[in-house]
Order: C-alpha cells, then sequence, then structure tokens
C-alpha cells in the first residue's frame, strides 16, 4: 500500500445546468494516508457529497487527478472503475440504499456477487460482515423489517464485506436518532481501529469526536483541515463558524 | 447470490410488473399458436378440396390455327375427325426426363357416331386415366368396384410445398374406379337424360351393344352429354386404329416447373401442340398464399404490440429502479452485469409465457375455433412447436428488455444516487 491512501491533486468539478456552469470543486487538494478517520464537513452545497462521489470513481472531475492507492482513478475506463470500487471501497450512502427485495444478507452478499467466490464462501464472508455490525440474528429480514439503525448496520456490513481498504460513507447517521448514531459512530471508530481508512461526510459536529481529523469545506474549497481533539475540545464554536454551520 | 438470483428476487417483488408483460407474451404466443393451428388447418382442407386439379397439360395435334376454350384458357380447335395423334406418342411422353412428375395420363379418341336419330359424342377413353384428370367426375351411384389399384406410378420425390400429395390424392380416388369391359360404357349424366337410359341399360353403338355399367352425376362441363367406351372400341367403331385426338395429363407442378415440363414434351412429340393449364394450381396456391400472408400479417401485429407493451414496462420499471441500479453500479457491478439482471429478467418472463402461451393456444385453437371457423382442427401438441413457441417468445421478451438494458446499463451512477 501506498503511503497516500487518497490523493486529490488541484481537482476542479464544474457541473452545467443548462447554460449555468457551477464550480463546485475549486482546486481542492487532499491527502489521506492509510488508517485515517477523516469527517468532512460543511453547509449544503459546498461540495462535500461531489467530492466523495470523486474519490469513489463515481465523477468525472474536470481538472485534476485523483489516485488511490497509486492508482490514477481517471485513467481507467468506467469498467475498470466499477472493478476498483469493487475491490478497493465501501460505499455507505445516506439513506442506507438498501436493495428492497433482498434481504440483510443478501444484501451484504452483493458486493460479492461477481466474484468468483462459491456461493458457501460468499455467504460465509457475508455473515462475518453481519456479525461484525451486530446484525447476524437478522439476516433473513428484508429491509423494510428493520429499524433505520438496523438498516444502516447492514448497509455497514455490506460496505466491508469485501475488506476494502477505504469506505466513503456520506452523512451515514443522517435519518438516525442521537443515540443510534453514536453507536453508529462507536462502530466506525472500530472498524477505523482495526486499519480501515474513512471518510464520512457529516452535518453533525458531534460525530467528529470519533473521527481523528475534520476538514470543513466551504464553496468548493477545504477552509480548515484539523485534528478532530481541537475541534471537539475548545475551538468548535470558531470550527463551526467557519464551516458556516452557524451563519 | 448470482446475478439470475438477483433477477429473480426482483421479479417476486415486482409481480405486478412481470405479470403484465407475462400477460402480454402469453397472449401474443397463444393468438399466434391458434392462428397458426388453423391457417395450417384451413390450408390442408383446402389444399385436399383443390387437389381436385385435373389435367394440367392438354396435348393436341399441331394445327394451329383455330382454337377453343378448354378449362378457361385457350387452346387449338379439334376438328374431330381429324387425327394426327397416335398411341406411339404415348410411349414418346414415357421418354421424357421428367416422367416422374406425370401422375396420370389420359389419352382419348374423341368421334361421333349416329344411334337412334341421335348424334352421339364418343370419348374413347382409358377410364383410370380420365378419371384421374378429370376429378369432378362422380358416379350416380356406386359403380362396379375394382379389384386391384389401378395406376402403379413410382416415384419416391419428397413431399413438397403445399404440403400435399397429388399422387396419393388421385391414387386414393383410383380405388373405387371400375373396370370398363370392352362391350360396356359409361354415359354423362344430361345425355343419359336425353335418351331416357339409365344404369344397366343397353345401347347399340355401329351395331354392338354396350351395356351401361353407370352414369356420371350432372357436372356442368361438357362430359355431361359424352358417352365414355374404351379407347380400342372407339377406334375400331371410327376406324382409327392406333389414333388419338388428345392426350391430357396431371403432372405435379409444385414439384417441377411446367414450362420445363412442356419443353420436355415437346421435344419429344414434335409434331404435337403442348399446352399447360395452370389456372387451378394457380388459384390454389393463391389462395393458400392469401391466407398465409393473412395469418403472418395479424401474428406479426400481435407481436408487435405484446413487444411494445412488454419495451415500455420494462422501460418504466428500469426507470423506477434508477437509483437501485446506481447502487449496483456504485459497490461494483460492470454496465454487462446491469445488463445480464434486465434481460434475465425479460428471458425468464418470456420463458414462462411461452410455455403457457403454447398451451393457451392449443386449447383456444381446439374449444374455439371449430365454433368460430365450422373446421375440426387437425393440430395437436408437438414437442417440436412448444420449443418453438417458447423460444420465439424468450426471444421477443428478451429483444424488448435489450434496450431498456441498454439504457440501465449506461445509467451514471452518481446521477442514479442522487435521484431521490
Ligand atoms: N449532477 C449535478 N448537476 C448539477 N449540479 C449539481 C449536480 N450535483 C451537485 N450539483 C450542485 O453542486 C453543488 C454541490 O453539491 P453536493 O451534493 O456536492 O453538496 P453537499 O455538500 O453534499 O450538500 P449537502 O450537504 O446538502 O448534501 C450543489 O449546489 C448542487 O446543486
Ligand atoms: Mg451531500
Amino acid at each position: 500500500m501506498a503511503d497516500l491512501l487518497i490523493k486529490l491533486e488541484q481537482v476542479k468539478k464544474i457541473y452545467k445546468t443548462g447554460e449555468a456552469e457551477v464550480e463546485v470543486l475549486r482546486n481542492l487538494s487532499l491527502t489521506v494516508p492509510p488508517g485515517e478517520a477523516v469527517a468532512v464537513m460543511g453547509p449544503s452545497g459546498s461540495g462535500k457529497s461531489t467530492l466523495l462521489s470523486i474519490i469513489g470513481g463515481l465523477n468525472l472531475p474536470n481538472e485534476g487527478k485523483v489516485i488511490i492507492d497509486g492508482i490514477d482513478l481517471y485513467c481507467l475506463n468506467r469498467e475498470r472503475r466499477a472493478d476498483f470500487r469493487r475491490e478497493y471501497l465501501g460505499f455507505v450512502f445516506q439513506h442506507f440504499q438498501l436493495i428492497p427485495y433482498l434481504t440483510a444478507v443478501q444484501n451484504t452478499m452483493l458486493p460479492l456477487t461477481t466474484t468468483r467466490y462459491p456461493a458457501r464462501k460468499k455467504r460465509e464472508m457475508a455473515m462475518q460482515a453481519l456479525e461484525r455490525v451486530g446484525m447476524e440474528r437478522k439476516c433473513n429480514r428484508l429491509p423494510n423489517q428493520l429499524s433505520g439503525g438496523e438498516q444502516e448496520r447492514v448497509a455497514i456490513a455490506r460496505a466491508i464485506v469485501n475488506a476494502p481498504p477505504l469506505m466513503l460513507a456520506d452523512e451515514p447517521t443522517g435519518n438516525l436518532d442521537t443515540t443510534t448514531a453514536q453507536d453508529i459512530m462507536k462502530l466506525f471508530s472500530s472498524l477505523n481501529k482495526s486499519g480501515l481508512t474513512i471518510l464520512m461526510v457529516t452535518h453533525n459536529p458531534e460525530n467528529t469526536k470519533y473521527m481523528k481529523r475534520t476538514i470543513a469545506m466551504q464553496d468548493g474549497v477545504i477552509v480548515s483541515d484539523t485534528d478532530s481533539l481541537a475541534v471537539v475540545a475548545g475551538n468548535e464554536i470558531e470550527f463551526r463558524e467557519s464551516a458556516g454551520e452557524l451563519r | 447470490m448470482s446475478l439470475l438470483q438477483i433477477a429473480l428476487y426482483n421479479l417476486n417483488r415486482r409481480k405486478s410488473k412481470g405479470f403484465f408483460i407475462f400477460t402480454s407474451l402469453v397472449l401474443a404466443s397463444a393468438a399466434v399458436v391458434a392462428i397458426l393451428i388453423i391457417i395450417s388447418t384451413m390450408q390442408d382442407e383446402i389444399s385436399e378440396q383443390l387437389a381436385d386439379v385435373g389435367a394440367n397439360i392438354v396435348i393436341t395435334a399441331d394445327r394451329g390455327g383455330l382454337t377453343f376454350q378448354y378449362g378457361g384458357i385457350t387452346i387449338p380447335e379439334l376438328v374431330f375427325d381429324s387425327v394426327t395423334l397416335t398411341e406411339a406418342d404415348l410411349d414418346a411422353i414415357d421418354t421424357i426426363p421428367d416422367r416422374d412428375m406425370i401422375i396420370a395420363v389420359a389419352p382419348k379418341l374423341i368421334g361421333t357416331v349416329s344411334s337412334e336419330d341421335q348424334t352421339i359424342v364418343l370419348m374413347g377413353v382409358d377410364l383410370p386415366g380420365e378419371l384421374a384428370v378429370k376429378p369432378w367426375l362422380r358416379f350416380n351411384d356406386s359403380g362396379k368396384k375394382i379389384d386391384k389399384p389401378v395406376e402403379e406410378t413410382s416415384y419416391d420425390g419428397q413431399v413438397e410445398m403445399m404440403e400435399m400429395d397429388y399422387e396419393a390424392l388421385i391414387l386414393d380416388r383410383m380405388v373405387d374406379v371400375p373396370v370398363l369391359g370392352n362391350d360396356e360404357a359409361i354415359i354423362g349424366g344430361v345425355m343419359a337424360e336425353e335418351l331416357g337410359i339409365s344404369e344397366h341399360d343397353s345401347l347399340e353403338l355401329g351395331g354392338k351393344e354396350y351395356n351401361l355399367i353407370a352414369v356420371f352425376e350432372e357436372t356442368g362441363y361438357s362430359e355431361d352429354s359424352q358417352l365414355f367406351v374404351p379407347l380400342g372400341e372407339v377406334q375400331d367403331l371410327l376406324d382409327r386404329p392406333g389414333e388419338l385426338t388428345m392426350i391430357e395429363l396431371t403432372a405435379d407442378l409444385s414439384k417441377i416447373d411446367e414450362s420445363l415440363l412442356i419443353a420436355q414434351l415437346e421435344n419429344a412429340l414434335p409434331h404435337a401442340k403442348v399446352t399447360g393449364v395452370k389456372q387451378a394450381v394457380m388459384r390454389r396456391n393463391e389462395l393458400l398464399n392469401t391466407i398465409g400472408r393473412f395469418g403472418a400479417f395479424s401474428g406479426s401485429l400481435i407481436v408487435s404490440a405484446s413487444f411494445f407493451t412488454a419495451l415500455l414496462t420494462i422501460f418504466a420499471s428500469v426507470k423506477e429502479r434508477t437509483r437501485e441500479i446506481g447502487i449496483f453500479r456504485a459497490i461494483g457491478f460492470r454496465a454487462k452485469d446491469i445488463l445480464t439482471i434486465i434481460i434475465a429478467e425479460a428471458l425468464l418472463v418470456g420463458f414462462i409465457a411461452g410455455i403457457t402461451g403454447y398451451h393457451l393456444g392449443l386449447a383456444v385453437a381446439h374449444k374455439i375455433s371449430p365454433a368460430l371457423t365450422g373446421i375440426m382442427l387437425s393440430g395437436s401438441w408437438e414437442i417440436t412447436a412448444l420449443l418453438i413457441t417458447v423460444v420465439l417468445t424468450a426471444i421477443t421478451g428478451s429483444l424488448a428488455g435489450v434496450l431498456p438494458a441498454i439504457k440501465a446499463a449506461r445509467l451514471d451512477p452518481a446521477e442514479a444516487l442522487r435521484f431521490n
């Protein structure tokens, strides 16, 4: 594994809606070493999700380079990027995004569908991932038979089932109550301790204390990049101002 | 878990959409199966009815000039007592390369004699050949039964074009041909009435008594007023030994081109005029083709309707599943995996619809169509027909899935996930 798991160089992203062009990321550079846990904060529309989707190989930047574990992501074609996602990434989406007609264990197995593992091995791996998030006993339930927090856990199990080095999470606690959110954050923290690099978008400053590092974005640039402890300890107000949360 | 299982689970959840596609494919395949069964039965029926084609080639003396009408076409005028064909010409016919294609040969000498103030038209015929080329001739009552099959025509060509075997049909009819003895005759229905005679009566011609063994039913053709006597007898009566007025032939024109056969005959009989009388066959073929075209047309209309129904439904379901497809792509499914899922679903539905549609079509054809068309159907359950139906329905279904699947595979995952 390269020294820097994530390396963004001067990434620019422009969205065109009809005649209007919106520059959502402005020459953004970022490095994340392996094993880190990064919280990404910032006001709505500041480009957090765009950043995540670009790191995830889902969204072509207009300029700049995205290098993950030494791989120049946008030198790969679409299908190679799909392969890359399958091997390197676990995605946790805001609305869980479970497939409604598949059970918890089937949802967890999804990233393994197109791998060559035998069916039994796939199931075993999925059950291990579900155990990791404490959902093994509800493995045969459909998503609509699970609570929000439980669905979130299944989504996390799905993200880690193929043991990727990097997990990208976009507001994973956005739809959860405080206690459940805390449980999820503890799970993230423990996954990080066992070696998973995490990049997580969140609106809740409380969550940042489970991450080692917090970056704040505004209008497509990183306006602060600090040790999370500082954010929680004393500079919370200052940080939140800089992140535009309290404006 | 495999892509196929994902397809199955999705079908299981979206039952109503799947059922909609399923129903439209079932109805289409059932309709097509029913149409095909009914049409092929109709074609068989018509083939059989119109197999009574009669002579389709007429050989006469080449006289040029005057003509007369025969079966709707114009052939050279025959002057009854002028004869230039002979029985040697029958041997010449046997030498042509495609002799096998000629199913029946009817040589005849036509003349007139007077009997009891009447002028009688005499047909000197070879009875089996005559009946073979004039299938419309029927006996009023049962004539004498023949004890052995009459003509042993031999060729082993394949059964052809319109799924009918002229030869078999004609031989079939020949089973009941009576033997015409040297002192026996058969009389046309109208002439029998005019002369006030019937079966078992006798008639004197040129000083010889002929027993009437049968009377032909009235047909509206010239045979109604003719007397049929063995060829040799007429040759004696008219004192024209070995001579013929004309030779009528029935050839299987579904196996050989008429002009080729005529050319061969002209070559063998340089002094004769060979004329094709093909419009009966053409009329039959045209009718069969029309029915076939009608079936193909309505069938393709129904199939297109169901194809588009399936296409639109699958498009709608792909739109509905945009986000789901985005998730699949985001977690590393390739475009071809998405393609596989969508087409597998369409294929599965098409497969089951094909099986159902075939049986439904068969049932409909047998239960409903006799009431509608008055035809008893002959088609029954056949594994090949079932397989063909299943394969074609599955292909129709999966073709309907192709465009939506391509659209799905091209979805931008980032966009798809924004789609709330
Ligand atoms: N596909 C797109 N086409 C056009 N504009 C887009 C597209 N995606 C995002 N945007 C715009 O880019 C900007 C950044 O969007 P993004 O989703 O990255 O923000 P965000 O920081 O994640 O916001 P939130 O906190 O509300 O999720 C927004 O103004 C958004 O409207
Ligand atoms: Mg966002």
